[in-house]
């Protein structure tokens, strides 16, 4: 090829230029070096949000799997009470029925959603407690403080009704009087909640023994995906009283 | 002579409703009613209960505990059981406990008759019809029927009926004097309320036969004229009653 070119010449290679060549490389090196860092990153933030994404997904999964449910068995007893009350007391099986029917009206839609009003919450409670009253024997005593709520705060639907259902379960006796107390009072934006029963043993294979407190489990876990850090749930049995107690306290701000 | 009856439930409307229903039946007689088992029990072991209405979900003891204490000792007592409950998951416990049956809340008195029916036939009191529930078990105290067989109402004597199958839509009323059935367009639960439940008994799902024409019973089997008819198991301690009336 040099002989084509330059004839006679006798063929005399440059020097290499060795600074040159590592330049090259060096710039080689670099800007692989600098492209694979940057798809690198580009797919770690991508990962990012799409894990941020599953983990929002799986939460409100479990969310939706943990919605409180009210008891069905609620609903057949307290229309069988209004079907007898229809033949004693007209207006007040009317009212009953009313009570029922905005009750139900909650539960069907109010509780598919993520939140809702607390008002319409504690009327929700009220209804519950006032179509329960029906239920009862005059051995248990029903205390009701239930605080209308002054400006509309956004809370989790019925978020307390396992409690309810659980002062019911544990808190009826057919032999002794008995004392279920309800408080519920909103101050600023936290709302304080308060269940008192007394504890009686449930008959091992009554229906609602092979219920076994998987509403009370659901709702702890509820409680901390929906306001963490945000609420605070203390229960148990107090030693002195021998009364079972939930002091539910959530900041709804 | 009245079938004796207790009503138990803890909720005081509930319980007001199944006395009500109770009352308002002629062949039913409510001696107690409770609004908790415990008590109950202390009731019915003192007393001569026949049949008990009761819920399941009740404090301290349960429906479906009384119902086993009860079963466990069949024999001193023939107490039985129809639930009244909103808990449809336990009605196959409640058959367990060989309870009559199993009425869903809320009911209606048509239901609660349909239960107390059911009792009024297990105890096997026959005599007045029960109540008036359909023109067809008002049965007339006439010796024969009438049968629809081809457009015309045939006039047939009771004495004269063997016994009566189930054939399709349509029953084979088979007769002492005639060599070939009746066909007639009815149920077999039409006929067996046609016909005098002193006279007739049902003994199988395709059979109803005349306790007049039995000319022997081999085990499980019964013989008449020439015609071998099983009982059926859900007619089994009917018949076996029946049959010990006459055996003891």
């Amino acid at each position: 090829m040099h002989e084509l070119f330059n004839p006679g010449k006798p063929y005399l290679p440059n020097k290499r230029w060795v600074p040159g060549d590592v330049f090259q490389m060096l710039l080689y090196v670099i800007s692989i070096g600098l492209s694979t860092s940057v798809a690198l990153v580009e797919k770690w933030q991508k990962d990012e949000a799409l894990r941020g994404e599953l983990e929002r997904q799986r939460i409100n999964t479990e969310l939706s799997y943990l919605k409180a449910q009210i008891n069905p068995h609620f609903f057949f007893n307290t229309l069988n009470n209004i079907y007898s009350l229809t033949t004693l007391d007209v207006s007040k099986a009317q009212e009953a029925l009313l009570k029922l029917s905005r009750m139900m009206r909650y539960v069907l839609y109010e509780n598919q959603k993520d939140t809702t009003l607390l008002s319409k919450e504690v009327k929700f409670i009220e209804d519950y407690l006032e179509l329960m009253k029906m239920r009862l024997s005059q051995k248990v005593h029903l205390l009701v403080k239930l605080e209308e709520p002054k400006e509309d705060l956004i809370i989790a639907p019925m978020l307390f009704l396992p409690f309810l259902e659980n002062c019911f379960k544990h808190g009826v006796s057919s032999q002794q009087e008995s004392e279920i107390s309800i408080s519920l009072e909103v101050m600023g934006d936290t709302v304080f909640f308060e269940a008192k029963n007394s504890i009686f043993p449930i008959p091992p294979d009554s229906p609602e023994a092979l219920e076994n407190g998987i509403g009370l489990v659901n709702t702890q876990r509820r409680l901390s995906l929906l306001y963490p850090e945000k609420h605070r749930l203390k229960l148990g049995k107090d030693e002195n009283s021998g009364q079972y107690g939930v002091h539910l306290t959530i900041n709804l701000a | 002579m009245k079938i004796s009856c207790v009503a138990i439930d803890d909720e005081p409307l509930a319980l007001d409703l199944l006395s009500k229903f109770i009352q308002q039946t002629t062949f039913l007689e409510l001696v107690g009613k409770f609004s908790n088992a415990i008590e109950a029990l202390g009731y019915i072991n003192q007393h001569e209960v026949n049949l008990i209405f009761m819920d399941i979900q009740m404090p301290d003891l349960s429906g479906m505990e009384l119902a086993r204490i009860l079963d466990g000792k069949k024999n001193s007592s023939p107490t039985r059981v129809i639930f009244c409950t909103a808990y449809h998951q336990f009605a196959l416990e409640g058959y367990k406990v060989e309870a009559l049956d199993y009425l869903l809340k809320p009911y209606s008195y048509e239901d609660f008759l349909a239960a107390a029916t059911k009792a009024y036939q297990y105890f096997g009191r026959i005599g007045t019809p029960a109540q008036p529930t359909s023109s067809a078990s008002q049965t007339p105290a006439a010796d024969y029927i009438f049968l629809k067989v081809e457009y015309q109402l045939v006039k047939v004597v009771l004495k004269d009926i063997t016994h009566v199958e189930a054939y399709k839509d349509y029953v084979k009323v088979h007769l002492k004097s005639k060599n070939h059935p009746l066909l007639s367009l009815t149920s077999m639960k039409n006929m067996e309320e046609l016909l005098p439940k002193d006279r007739f008994m049902r003994v199988h799902r395709s059979f109803i036969i005349s306790l007049d024409h039995i000319d022997s019973i081999a085990k499980n089997v019964i013989h008449i004229g020439n015609q071998q008819i099983a009982v059926g198991d859900l007619y089994k301690e009917q018949f076996s009653e029946f049959v010990s009336r006459w055996t003891n």
